[in-house]
């Protein structure tokens, strides 16, 4: 099992009457490519830092990758997240003043398991196999179109052989043939390297790229009890 | 090159103008620290520069600071002078090494006029020790020669040979010139840094001759001095006898008999003398000075912990637009630690530029400052200086931990906008 969910319930300190998350039970097990869709403001971006560990949960349990994050401690999950899960949001992938290669350089900073002297052959090869064009590489990526700054920032996300990658919105700030071609990418990418993949999204005509497709709404009980 | 001071480094690069400005006024601020310091510590230099290997100043009985202020930096005026028969006496005593006689009260152009004899050049020192040097010519020999301090010379453009007039008390423009009895520059002094630059050196003779009414005394204007002053047997230069000088500089011959000796011209009965030894007396001017020292730092330092503070506010807003690149560098497993000392390695980056630009515009002004032979050159990277910087940097990481906490905190709790 990649993620293993039972009893979940999450609600923001600053409210804490309002929770915002109540999952009985779910799970994903590992190799799988899911889409979980939902409305903005359903919590998606809260279950997403929940399972980065970013945020942690009122009650219940959190398994991810076999480990219990709420038993971790803070500095724990923080190493735990660099080495072990990739993350791409919709926009803000990368320090804009920095260019491609620091960014990923960045990224691999904080996973204590490279060793540095393979590292930039490795992100150049990355780079590459993502179709971004060299001289690019050494521009800050706020010079660089949001087609490719989102395509360095499945690179930034892959450098530390991440085993679950999630993602957050990707696509929603592409337009239809950059969303298309960075689909395939992505898809490609995670099939070959054998990566979990969580994809958060409220467009579903992207379902048919995925094995299992979701609704947050399902999940999450709190819509039940608001309806009720 | 580490991850964190390249972070640092690119992010205060992107965000040039803001700390472009704070960078400047934190140098103005650490200028205004340093610059007080460094002239405090000139100051207090150039003044115990002054004199050394003199043991006592000897005087007409008066405060003990006066005295030292008249007689060797020329400022304000002696109260009264001593005979030259106590001149004579003291210079006799056994345990004196040498005694210079020192006549004030004449001036040129501003500049004053100190009558002396010989031994002036042989025993005045200053610094670490320094005997007085000619850059060029020679001391006087002649009633009529004159002696230039450097910057007497550099300042009005005087070579040797030119003739000097010399008038009757110190300011500029005087009315009781002493216009018949004009003195040639013999020699002129290496620059030293104190106020002998400012000095016109006559003979003792000279002097007498210029006050003299000049009906009665004729010296021809190549009158050679002569080398006994106490035994004249040419009728000329007896009449030049000095009766009174303005002070004496002592040397004995053992530093043990200091206080044996300063007691006995103290406890004279014949005329009432004062005796000092100038490094007492320049202590007690530390003291007077130290109000307005203690003052001048004290609003140096309030202006660099306002540059502090107003550097922490602009980082302050900073963390506030950078909140989705906090946010970015904890989902890539950033811990919080590390945006505590991201910023904190800012303000130090701000910090450091600016001391690096106040010392080389110190270094600057220091260089400027003796090549035009204002000063000697003072070495500014002194221990004092030093102390200063870091405590500079230390201030500033303490000022910066509130912008640094904000950031970890908010990089601890971290909401995201849905």
């Amino acid at each position: 099992m990649a993620i293993n969910l039972s009893n979940l319930r999450f609600s923001y300190p600053e409210h804490p009457h309002l929770p915002v998350l109540n999952i009985p039970f779910w799970s994903l097990s590992a190799g799988e490519h899911t889409l979980i869709y939902g409305s903005s403001g359903s919590g998606k971006s809260t279950l997403l830092n929940i399972l980065n560990g970013l945020l942690t949960v009122n009650s219940g349990h959190v398994k991810v990758l076999g480990q219990h994050l709420n038993k971790m401690t803070c500095r724990q999950r923080d190493s735990f997240r660099a080495n072990n899960i990739g993350y791409i949001f919709q926009q803000f992938n990368l320090i804009p003043y920095l260019n491609a290669l620091d960014n990923i350089q960045l990224a691999s900073y904080f996973s204590k398991s490279k060793s540095k002297s393979s590292l930039n052959p490795e992100i150049k090869a990355l780079l590459n196999s993502l179709n971004i064009p060299e001289k690019d590489w050494k521009k800050p990526v706020r010079a660089l179109s949001i087609g490719q700054q989102q395509r360095i920032a499945i690179a930034r996300a892959l450098i530390n052989k991440p085993t679950l990658l999630i993602a957050d919105e990707p696509t929603s700030s592409l337009d239809q043939e950059n969303r298309d071609s960075f689909m395939a990418l992505l898809m490609s990418i995670v099939k070959k390297n054998r990566i979990t993949l969580l994809f958060v999204s409220h467009d579903m005509s992207l379902s048919h790229y995925f094995t299992r497709v979701e609704s947050l709404n399902d999940m999450n009980q709190i819509a039940y009890e608001h309806a009720n | 090159m580490n991850m964190l001071i390249k972070l640092a480094l690119k992010s205060l690069h992107d965000r040039k103008g803001s700390v472009i400005l704070s960078i400047i006024a934190m140098t103005v601020s650490i200028f205004v620290l340093l610059g007080v310091e460094h002239i405090r510590y000139q100051t207090k230099e150039s003044f115990a520069n002054t004199v050394s290997g003199t043991d006592l100043i000897v005087g007409a009985r008066t405060g003990s600071l006066n005295l030292l202020l008249y007689s060797v930096f020329k400022i304000g005026s002696p109260t009264n002078n001593i005979s030259w028969r106590s001149y004579e006496k003291i210079a006799r005593n056994p345990k004196v090494k040498w005694a210079v006689p020192l006549s004030l009260g004449d001036s040129h152009k501003g500049f004053s006029v100190l009558g002396t004899n010989g031994k002036y050049f042989e025993h005045f020192s200053y610094g670490n020790q320094h005997k007085l040097l000619l850059e060029k010519g020679s001391v006087f020999d002649n009633v009529y020669d004159v002696v230039l301090g450097y910057q007497v010379a550099d300042k009005l453009n005087y070579q040797l040979g030119d003739k000097v007039v010399l008038a009757h008390g110190i300011a500029k423009t005087s009315f009781s010139l002493h216009t018949d009895k004009p003195f040639t520059i013999v020699g002129i002094l290496a620059p030293t840094g104190t106020p002998v630059d400012q000095t016109l050196h006559v003979s003792l003779q000279g002097i007498e001759a210029i006050h003299s009414n000049g009906e009665n005394i004729n010296v021809s204007q190549t009158k050679r001095l002569s080398n006994d002053y106490h035994q004249h047997k040419q009728p000329e230069l007896a009449q030049l006898q000095p009766q009174s000088i303005t002070a004496l500089l002592l040397g004995l011959k053992s530093k043990m008999s200091t206080f044996k000796i300063q007691r006995e011209i103290n406890n004279d009965t014949q005329e009432p003398l004062l005796a000092i030894l100038p490094g007492v007396a320049l202590s007690e001017l530390w003291q007077m000075m130290r109000i307005l020292e203690n003052t001048l730092f004290l609003v140096s330092v309030l202006v660099f912990i306002s540059a502090s503070l107003g550097v922490s506010a602009m980082l302050l807003s900073s963390i506030k637009q950078r909140a989705k690149e906090i946010l970015l560098l904890r989902v890539i497993g950033a811990p919080p630690l590390f945006l505590f000392f991201l910023i904190e390695l800012e303000v130090l980056f701000i910090t450091a530029i600016s001391c690096i630009l106040v010392v080389s515009l110190l270094f600057a002004q220091s260089y400027l400052a003796s090549y035009f032979g204002l000063q000697i050159s003072v070495n500014i990277f002194s221990i004092n200086t030093l102390k200063l910087i870091v405590a500079i940097l230390s201030v500033s990481l303490i000022a910066a931990t509130m912008p640094s906490l904000i950031g970890y905190v908010q990089s601890k709790k971290h909401t995201i906008v849905d």
